[in-house]
C-alpha cells in the first residue's frame, strides 16, 4: 500500500512540475534523455529536429559527451531551415576538432551555403567552416575567406575579417602572406563594421607590419568615429602603436628632423580623431583614447582626458575597479593632473574594499598643501567606518600625508595619539577601535618620526608614557622598538630610560612573543648605542638586561629563548671589549658575568671570532621587527601599458605587447600608395639622409652612454650599495641574515659533502649518445658534475649504442633489454630515459663586462633534488673572467627582505654563497634552490662583489615547476584514465623536418622515427623536468607499410608545490607516404590534476617541441 | 576552470570586492547579477574594461530577450537561445553586434518571459527580414513605418548629497540620463538642443546675436550612446544622431554646479542618559509650490539595542524598523514649499556589557519629484528631419530622484 502511494505521489509531483515548465526549455534541460534523440534527428519534420538538437545542446551544457551523435547531426547540415542550420553549426563547431574525419563530410554543404543568396547563410557557413579547426581543410578555408572578403554584403565581409585570426591560429606561418594581403584589402573596406574586424585581424596576425597600415593611416583615423565600439578599441590600439613606431614620442626629437611638419601632423591627426571618443559610453574606448593622449599629447592637451576619466568612475560602475587601477598609475606619474579633483576620490558608502583602498592611495598621491586640510577631514571621517580594515588604511594614509607635508604633521600626530589612547571616544575601549587601526596609528607615528623626529618628539614621549594603555601586541612591539631606536638620538628619551626599562622588565613575563623579542632587542640596543652617554642609568639598564635575559632563556617560546641566548653571548663579548676602555665598570661587569655563571675563559677562546662577531652585534640589534610590516605595504606600482589586462593584474599576461620602439618603423609612406622599392629609388637620398642621421644620433647616444657608464659606473654602483647598507631597515636585516647564515653554512657544508656522493651515484642523468661519442670527453665545467664513478655506466651505454647501430643495420631483433633501446613484442621499440641526452641551457645572469669581471650563469637542473623538495633546483656558476681577483662575493634575495612576513627563505644557495676571494679564471659552482611558488614572477637577486652590488633577475620556467615522477607505463595508463574531462587538454603543433640534422635525410622511415623520437625526447627533457615513462616507436615492416606510423612519448611529473600529478603524452604521426612533407604533426596531450597549471605546461611543451635549436 | 573559480574566488572572503583576479596563468573577471555569476576567463592580454563592458551589454541583451529578469530560472528556461545568442555576439573572442533590435531580426527564437513581466509582446518582425542586417547604420533597420510618429524623452536625474550635521554641503552633484523612446518611420536624423552653456554660446556665435538671458547649465561630463555623432559634437557642440528603434539611453551627464536641492533636512538627536534618545527631524521642501514629491522616505539610524520608539509626525507615517536599525518615516505626497517634522522618543535596552559607542551613521532620504530637475536642465528643442517630411509628436518628461542623499548627524 505504502510504496504504491509513494509512487503515485512521485508521478504526481513530476506531472505538476511538467505543467509548470510547459512552454520553456527547462524540461529539455532537466531530462534531456526523455526522448529518443536519434529518432528525432532522423525525422522529416524540422520541429522534431530542432527538439533533438536542443536536447543535444542541453547535454553539452551539462558536460556530457554527445559526440556519438556526430554522424547523425552532420546529416542534417543540409537542411534549409535556418533554425536547424544554426543549431547544427553550433554542434559542429563544438565537436569537429574531436572528430575531424566526420567533420569533413560537412564541408560540401558549407561550400554550397557559401553560394547561397541569403547573406546571413553565407556568413554562418563561413563562420562555422572556419570554426571547425580541422587542419586538412585549411586550404579550402583560405579560399572561402578570400571569396567572402569580396562579398557584396558587409556582414559577410566582416565575418571574413573575423575568420582571419582563426586561420592564423590554425597554422601560423603557412598563410601569413595571403592573410596580410587580405587584411590590407579589408582595411580599405567602405563599411565601418568591416574595418573594426580587420583591425582585430591585423592585431592578431601581424601587429608589427606597419607598412600595411601606413598608406591608410589618415583614412582610418578619419573613420574612427564610425566604427562600432569594440572595433574602436582595437583600432585605436594599432594606430597608437603605429604612431609611436613611426614618429616616436613628442619631445626634443621633433625639432631635429627634416620633416618636422609631417610628424606632428600624423600625431595631431590621431589625437584629434581620438578626442571625441572620450565621450563614448564604453569605458574601454575611453581608456584607449586616454592612453593615446597620455603618451602622445602635450601637457595642455592632456588636461582634456581628466574629466572624462573621472566621469567614468561614476558612469560605469562595472569597470570602476579597472578604471581606478588606471587612474592610480596616472596619478602616481602626474599628480598635478588630478590635484584639484580630490573630491572625486572620496569614498562612497557603496564602494567595496578594493575600490576604497585604491581611492585612498590616489588621495595620498595627489594631496597638496592646498587640499590637504580637506582631505584630512575626510580621512578623519573614515576612521569611524564600520569596516575596520578600511579604517586602518585611512589611518595609514594619514601617516603618509603627514610624512609628506610637514606642516600638518603635528596636528596629525596629536590626532593619532588621541586615537591610540582612546581619547576620541571616551568610554570606549581599544577593542572597538580595532587592533589594525591602533597598529597603523603607531606605525604612522613611527614613519613620521623617521623623517621629522624633532617635531614628534613630544608626541613620542606621551606615547611612551601611555605604553601601558596600548594593548595590541604588535603596536607595543613597535613602540618598544622606537624606544631603542631613538634612545641615542633624543636626550629626552634617554632621561626616562631607567623608568622605562624597569617597567619593561616588570611586565616582561606577561608580554606576547613579539613584544618580548623587542624588549630584549630594545634594551641591548640602548646599551650598545649609548654605552658612553648613558651615565648613571647604565647600571639600571644592565640590571634590567640581565634580569630579562635570565627570564628569556627560560621562556616557553623557542624564538625568545634563542634570541635571549644569542644576545647573552653577544652582550658578553661587547661588554668585554668595552671593559678594556672603561675600567671603572669592569668590576660590575665581572660581577654580572659571575652572577650568570659564565666562565671567564669563554672570552679568550673565542677571541679570534669575537672581533668579527662584534661588528655584527649592532646589525643584529638594529633589526627591524618583522611583524610590523604586515599591512604597511602599499599597492605595488604598475608598469604595464594602460588599459591592458597585464596592467590590471600587474603581471605580464601572455601576449602582452608593450609599445613599439620609437622610430622603429622608418619607411616613408605618408599619403603615398607607391611600392616601397619605388619609394626608395625616388627618395633614396632622403632616406639615406634620415638613416645616417639616425645612426649618428644613435652612436652619439651610445657614446654618451658609454662615457657616462665608464665614468659613473663605479659611483653609481657604490651609491646603490651604500643606499642598501645605509637604509636602516634593509641593511640591518641583511646583516642579520649574513650573521645567521654564517652559522648555518658551516653545518650545511658538512652535510653537503656527504650528500655529494649520493648525487653521484644516482644514475638518472646520463650523458651518453649513440651518435656523438665526443660527449664523453671532459667538456669543461659540465663534466665536473659527471662523477668518476659513472664511467662504467657510460661505457656500458656506449656499447649498447653501438649494438643498436649494429642491430639496425642487420635488421635482426636481438634483445636490447639492458641497453637504452629495448625491443617490444608488439613490433615497437622502446626508448628509455637513460639514453636521452639532456642539455640544460646556461643562462647568463651577470655578464662579465657589467660585473667587473665576475660572470654569473645559471641553469635549471633536472632530476630529483636531494633537499628542498618544494623548490626549483638550479645550478649557479661563478667565473672570474678578469685578471684580478674578485673579492667578497655574496648573493642576496632582495624581495624577501622587503616582505618581512615571509616565513621561509625564497632562495637557498648551497654551499654558502659567500666567497672571500675568487682568483682569476677560477670557476665555482653552487646549487641553488628557489621557491617560485608556482608563479611566473622573476626573483630578484643582488650579487655583491668588490663592494658593488648588481641587481639581477632569475626568470622562472614553467617546465621546472615539476619534479619527475617515476612510474611504469601501466601505472601511467591507469592514472591517465582517471584524469579525463576537464583535466585533459590537447593541442597540436608542428615540427619542422628541416631542423633535424642533415644526415637524417637519407635514412629510411624506421630510422627516422627513432631519430625524431630521440630528438623530441631530448628537447623535452632538456627543458622540462619530467620523467620519461615510455617512448614507443613502431618498427617499420614491409607488411604494414601503408599504416601510419605513430610515435608515442609519455612523460610524467608532479608539481613542486602541491604534488599534483601531471601526465603528458606526445603523439607523432609519421606517414611514410608523405615523406617529403616539410612538417610533422605533433599532438600534445596533458592530463593534470591542476587544470590551470595543465594549460600552462601544455603551452610550455608546445614551445619545447617547436623550438628551433 | 570552474573549480579554480570556485576555490579561489567564491570560497574566499575576497568575493565581490575585486572583480579581476589572477589564478595560475589565467585572469578571471567576474560580475554578479542577481543570483548569477558571470565569469570571463582570459589567458592572454585582453582588455579588461572591454570584457566587463561586454558582460554588461550581453546581460542587457539577454534581458531584452527574456523580458526582464536575468536569473537562474531565466537561464534554464532559455539555454538554447543563450547558445544561439552567444554564438552570434562573440566570435573567436571578438565581440560582435550586440544591439538587441538588430539581433531580434534573425535570432527569432522567442524568449521565455518570466510570468510576472507584464510587458506586452512585441509584434514580431517578419522572419525573412534577413537582408536588414546589412543596413548602412548598424543599429537601425530600414523600412520602418509607424502610423503615428512619436518621440518620448525622459530626463531622469538623481541627486547625490552629503551634508554635514551643521548644514554645510560637503558634496553635491546630480547625475542624469536622457532616455529616449522612438517610434519614427524611415531613417530620421535628430538634433537635440539643451540649455547647456557651451551649446548656447556656440549657437549665439553662429547666429551673431547675444545669448538669451535665462538659466544656462554647464554640463561637466557627458557620455553618449553609440549613435551620436561624436565628431560633430566635438566641433559644433550639437547632439545629432540617427536613433535606433525603440527605447535606448541617449546620454549620461553629471552636473556639479548650481544644483538646487529639493529638500533640506534639519536633524537633532539627543542622547538622554543611557536608555533614552530624542530624535527630531524637520524636512523642508524647497521646490516650486505647484509641484510635489512622491514617495518620500526618511531613514534615521538608531542604535542596535533600541527597544521601542514612539512618534509624533505632522505628515505621513513613521515606525521603527528593527532589521534596518532605523526609524523609517514615509510621506506619500509632499507638496512644495512646505515643511514637515517628526519627533520620536527612543528607548534603549541598557546592556551591562561594555557599551559599544554608537558611530551615528548618516540619515538617508529617498524621494521622487516629477517635472523637476535639480540641475535646471531643460530640453529646448528636438528637431527631426526625414526625407518624407512627416510631422512628429514629441513628449518630454522630467523627474528627479534621490541618489545617495545623506545627512550626517
Amino acid at each position: 500500500m505504502l510504496p504504491q502511494l509513494a509512487s503515485t505521489a512521485a508521478s504526481f509531483t513530476r506531472a505538476s512540475s511538467l505543467v509548470l515548465k510547459a512552454g520553456t526549455d527547462a524540461h529539455l534541460y532537466d531530462d534531456p534523455h526523455d526522448a529518443d534523440i536519434l529518432r528525432l534527428l532522423d525525422s522529416k519534420f524540422d520541429a522534431e529536429k530542432v527538439e533533438a538538437l536542443t536536447r543535444l545542446l542541453a547535454l553539452i551544457c551539462q558536460g556530457s559527451d554527445v559526440s556519438a551523435f556526430f554522424p547523425a547531426v552532420v546529416k542534417s547540415v543540409a537542411s534549409t531551415n535556418l533554425e536547424v542550420k544554426k543549431l547544427v553549426y553550433i554542434y559542429l563547431v563544438h565537436y569537429a576538432e574531436k572528430r575531424p574525419d566526420e567533420a569533413l563530410l560537412s564541408i560540401n554543404t558549407f561550400q554550397k551555403d557559401l553560394a547561397d543568396f541569403n547573406p546571413l547563410v553565407r556568413a554562418w557557413a563561413l563562420r562555422a567552416m572556419c570554426g571547425i579547426r580541422v587542419f586538412v581543410v585549411a586550404q579550402l578555408m583560405i579560399m572561402a575567406v578570400q571569396k567572402c572578403a569580396k562579398d557584396p554584403s558587409h556582414y559577410v565581409r566582416r565575418c571574413a575579417a573575423t575568420a582571419i585570426p582563426k586561420l592564423y591560429a590554425l597554422n601560423k606561418e603557412q598563410y601569413q602572406n595571403t592573410l596580410e594581403e587580405l587584411i590590407g584589402m579589408l582595411l580599405d573596406d567602405k563599411s565601418a563594421g568591416v574595418l573594426g574586424a580587420a583591425a582585430a585581424a591585423f592585431n592578431a596576425v601581424c601587429p608589427d607590419h606597419f607598412e600595411i597600415l601606413a598608406p591608410r593611416f589618415h583614412e582610418v583615423c578619419r573613420r574612427l568615429g564610425e566604427v562600432e565600439e569594440w572595433g574602436q578599441v582595437l583600432l585605436v590600439d594599432i594606430l597608437h602603436r603605429y604612431v609611436v613606431a613611426a614618429h616616436g614620442y613628442p619631445g626634443v626629437e621633433d625639432i631635429g628632423t627634416d620633416d618636422g611638419s609631417k610628424i606632428p601632423h600624423d600625431r595631431a591627426c590621431l589625437l584629434e580623431c581620438t578626442l571625441p571618443l572620450l565621450w563614448s559610453h564604453n569605458s574601454a574606448v575611453v581608456l584607449a583614447a586616454a592612453r593615446v593622449h597620455w603618451t602622445l599629447a602635450s601637457s595642455e592637451q592632456l588636461r582634456k582626458i581628466v574629466k572624462p576619466l573621472l566621469f567614468l568612475l561614476r558612469s560605469s560602475v562595472d569597470s570602476q575597479y579597472v578604471v581606478l587601477a588606471n587612474l592610480l598609475t596616472l596619478a602616481k606619474e602626474k599628480p598635478s593632473l588630478f590635484e584639484e579633483y580630490y573630491g572625486d576620490f572620496f569614498v562612497c558608502s557603496s564602494d567595496n574594499y578594493h575600490v576604497r583602498a585604491m581611492k585612498l592611495e590616489i588621495l595620498a598621491v595627489i594631496a597638496r598643501e592646498s587640499s590637504i586640510s580637506a582631505i584630512l577631514q575626510e580621512l578623519q571621517a573614515y576612521i569611524n567606518d564600520p569596516n575596520r580594515d578600511f579604517a586602518a588604511d585611512a589611518v595609514r594614509i594619514i601617516g603618509v600625508c603627514a610624512k609628506k607635508h610637514p606642516s600638518i604633521s603635528f596636528p596629525c600626530m596629536e590626532g593619532l595619539l588621541d586615537l591610540v589612547q582612546g581619547v576620541q571616544n571616551p568610554g570606549s575601549d581599544q577593542d572597538r577601535i580595532g587592533d589594525g587601526v591602533i597598529l597603523q596609528a603607531v606605525l604612522a607615528i613611527r614613519s613620521v618620526a623617521s623623517e621629522h623626529f624633532s617635531q614628534v618628539e613630544k608626541v613620542f614621549m606621551r606615547l611612551i608614557r601611555d605604553l601601558d594603555l596600548i594593548r595590541v601586541p604588535a603596536a607595543r612591539a613597535v613602540v618598544i622598538w622606537m624606544i631603542g631606536e631613538y634612545s641615542s638620538k633624543s636626550s629626552l628619551v634617554r632621561e626616562i630610560l631607567p623608568t622605562v626599562f624597569s617597567y619593561l622588565a616588570s611586565c616582561f613575563v606577561d608580554e606576547e612573543n613579539e613584544s618580548k623579542l623587542q624588549i630584549l632587542n630594545c634594551i641591548s640596543k640602548a646599551i650598545v648605542k649609548c654605552w658612553n652617554i648613558l651615565g648613571g642609568s647604565l647600571k639600571t639598564a644592565l640590571l634590567a638586561l640581565s634580569y630579562i635575559l635570565d627570564l628569556g632563556v627560560c621562556d616557553v617560546s623557542y624564538d625568545v629563548r634563542d634570541r635571549a641566548r644569542m644576545l647573552q653571548h653577544l652582550m658578553d663579548l661587547h661588554r668585554s671589549s668595552m671593559i678594556q676602555g672603561s675600567s671603572d665598570i669592569s668590576d660590575m661587569l665581572k660581577n654580572t658575568c659571575l652572577e650568570k655563571g659564565l666562565e671567564s675563559d669563554s672570552n679568550s677562546s673565542s677571541n679570534g671570532n669575537s672581533k668579527q662577531l662584534l661588528r655584527t652585534v649592532p646589525n643584529c640589534l638594529l633589526a627591524f621587527p618583522k611583524s610590523t610590516s604586515i599591512p604597511l605595504l602599499s599597492l605595488p606600482a604598475r608598469t604595464f601599458l594602460l588599459g591592458s589586462m597585464s596592467h590590471v593584474v600587474n603581471h605580464c599576461a601572455p601576449g602582452y605587447r608593450s609599445l613599439p620602439e620609437p622610430h622603429s618603423f622608418t619607411a616613408l609612406p605618408i599619403g603615398s600608395t607607391r611600392g616601397i622599392s619605388e619609394l626608395i629609388s625616388a627618395d633614396g637620398t632622403f632616406t639615406t639622409e634620415m638613416m645616417s642621421e639616425e645612426v649618428e644620433e644613435e652612436s652619439e647616444y651610445t657614446e654618451s652612454m658609454s662615457s657616462d657608464g665608464s665614468a659613473s659606473d663605479d659611483s653609481y654602483d657604490s651609491t646603490t650599495g651604500l643606499k642598501i647598507a645605509g637604509d636602516g631597515f634593509t641593511g640591518s636585516k641583511g646583516g642579520e641574515g649574513e650573521f645567521l647564515s654564517l652559522n648555518e653554512s658551516r653545518e650545511v657544508q658538512g652535510g653537503l659533502s656527504c650528500t655529494g656522493n649520493d648525487v653521484s651515484v644516482a644514475p638518472l642523468i646520463d650523458f651518453s649518445d649513440t651518435e656523438a661519442t665526443e660527449t664523453f670527453k671532459p667538456l669543461g665545467i659540465n663534466e665536473k658534475q659527471v662523477p668518476s664513478g659513472q664511467s662504467g655506466i657510460s661505457s656500458l651505454s656506449m656499447k649498447s649504442g653501438d649494438d643498436f647501430e649494429l642491430w639496425l643495420a642487420s635488421g635482426s631483433s636481438s634483445n636490447k633489454q639492458a641497453s637504452g633501446v629495448s625491443r617490444m613484442s608488439s613490433g615497437c621499440l622502446n626508448l628509455s630515459m637513460d639514453s636521452i641526452k639532456r642539455e640544460p641551457r646556461k643562462i647568463t645572469l651577470l655578464d662579465f663586462t657589467n660585473g667587473e669581471g665576475l660572470e654569473v650563469k645559471y641553469s635549471f637542473c633536472f632530476g630529483d633534488p636531494t633537499c628542498h623538495k618544494k623548490m626549483v633546483w638550479l645550478k649557479l656558476y661563478l667565473t672570474n673572467r678578469s685578471s684580478d681577483a674578485v673579492s667578497a662575493i655574496s648573493l642576496k634575495d632582495t624581495e624577501s627582505e622587503l616582505a618581512k612576513d615571509v616565513v621561509k627563505p625564497r632562495v637557498v644557495v648551497l654551499p654558502s654563497p659567500e666567497l672571500h676571494i675568487l682568483d682569476p679564471h677560477q670557476m665555482r659552482e653552487f646549487d641553488m634552490y628557489v621557491d617560485f611558488q608556482q608563479q611566473l614572477v622573476p626573483v630578484k637577486l643582488a650579487i655583491n662583489c668588490n663592494q658593488n652590488s648588481f641587481l639581477v633577475k632569475i626568470v622562472p620556467d614553467v617546465g621546472t615547476f615539476l619534479r619527475p615522477k617515476v612510474m611504469t607505463s601501466e601505472q601511467f595508463s591507469i592514472v591517465e584514465s582517471k584524469l579525463i574531462g576537464m583535466f585533459e587538454i590537447t593541442c597540436r603543433c608542428f615540427l619542422d623536418r628541416r631542423t633535424k640534422s642533415q644526415s637524417l635525410a637519407e635514412l629510411d622511415a624506421d630510422e627516422e622515427a627513432l631519430a625524431v623520437a630521440r630528438m623530441l625526447a631530448s628537447r623535452i627533457l632538456s627543458q622540462i623536468n619530467v620523467f620519461l615513462v615510455t617512448a614507443t616507436i613502431p618498427v617499420y615492416h614491409e607488411a604494414i607499410s601503408d599504416d601510419i606510423l605513430s610515435v608515442h612519448l609519455k612523460f610524467s611529473g608532479e608539481t613542486l608545490v602541491d604534488d599534483k600529478l601531471c601526465l603528458v603524452t606526445l603523439t607523432l604521426e609519421l606517414d611514410p607516404i608523405s615523406n617529403n612533407a616539410s612538417t610533422l604533426l605533433v599532438e600534445v596531450k596533458v592530463n593534470c590534476e591542476d587544470s590551470v597549471f595543465g594549460s600552462n605546461i601544455l603551452n610550455r611543451f608546445q614551445k619545447a617541441v617547436t623550438e628551433k635549436q | 576552470m570552474v573549480d579554480a573559480f570556485r576555490m579561489h574566488i567564491l570560497q574566499t572572503k575576497d568575493l565581490g570586492t575585486c572583480p579581476v583576479k589572477q589564478i595560475g596563468g589565467c585572469s578571471f573577471m567576474y560580475m554578479r547579477i542577481s543570483n548569477v555569476y558571470i565569469v570571463i576567463v582570459v589567458s592572454s592580454n585582453a582588455n579588461a574594461a572591454c570584457a566587463l563592458r561586454f558582460v554588461v551589454e550581453a546581460v542587457a541583451l539577454f534581458k531584452s530577450y527574456f523580458g526582464g529578469a536575468f536569473d537562474e530560472d531565466a537561464i534554464r528556461n532559455n539555454f538554447v537561445l543563450i547558445y544561439e545568442l552567444l554564438d552570434e555576439i562573440m566570435d573567436f573572442g571578438y565581440p560582435q553586434n550586440l544591439s538587441p533590435e538588430i539581433l531580434k531580426l534573425y535570432i527569432t527564437q522567442e524568449g521565455v518571459r518570466s510570468p510576472f513581466s507584464s510587458k506586452p509582446q512585441d509584434s514580431r518582425p517578419p522572419a525573412n527580414a534577413t537582408l536588414q542586417v546589412t543596413g548602412a547604420v548598424g543599429w537601425r533597420r530600414e523600412g520602418l513605418v509607424y502610423k503615428k510618429n512619436e518621440v518620448f524623452l525622459d530626463i531622469i536625474e538623481s541627486v547625490n548629497l552629503l551634508m554635514s550635521s551643521k548644514g554645510t554641503v560637503l558634496r553635491c552633484d546630480a547625475t542624469g540620463k536622457i532616455l529616449m523612446k522612438c517610434f519614427l518611420s524611415g531613417m530620421p536624423d535628430l538634433k537635440l538642443g539643451l540649455n547647456d552653456k557651451i551649446g548656447l554660446e556656440k549657437e549665439a556665435q553662429i547666429k551673431a546675436r547675444p545669448t538669451r538671458s535665462g538659466k544656462t547649465i554647464e554640463l561637466d561630463d557627458v557620455t553618449f550612446h553609440q549613435c551620436v555623432n561624436l565628431t560633430r559634437f566635438n566641433s559644433e557642440k550639437t547632439v545629432s544622431f540617427v536613433p535606433p528603434d525603440g527605447e535606448f539611453e541617449l546620454m549620461k551627464y553629471r552636473i556639479t554646479e548650481g544644483i538646487s536641492l529639493p529638500f533640506r533636512v534639519f536633524p537633532s538627536i539627543k542622547e538622554l542618559g543611557r536608555t533614552r534618545m530624542e530624535v527630531n527631524v524637520k524636512v523642508k521642501s524647497v521646490f516650486g509650490a505647484k509641484m510635489f514629491a512622491l514617495g518620500v522616505v526618511v531613514k534615521v539610524p538608531v542604535p542596535k539595542q533600541t527597544a521601542k520608539a514612539s512618534f509624533q509626525v505632522t505628515n505621513g507615517k513613521a515606525k521603527y524598523n528593527a532589521t534596518l536599525d532605523s526609524l523609517v518615516w514615509k510621506v506619500r505626497k509632499f507638496p512644495g514649499q512646505t515643511e514637515a517634522t517628526m519627533s520620536a522618543e527612543v528607548e534603549l535596552i541598557s546592556t551591562l556589557a561594555e557599551k559599544k559607542s554608537w558611530t551615528r551613521p548618516p540619515i538617508q532620504m529617498e524621494f521622487q519629484v516629477p517635472m523637476f530637475t535639480a540641475s535646471g536642465l531643460r530640453v529646448r528643442f528636438l528637431k527631426v528631419w526625414e526625407k518624407s517630411g512627416y510631422s512628429t509628436v514629441e513628449w518630454v518628461r522630467y523627474i528627479t530622484r534621490a541618489g545617495s542623499y545623506e545627512i550626517r548627524c
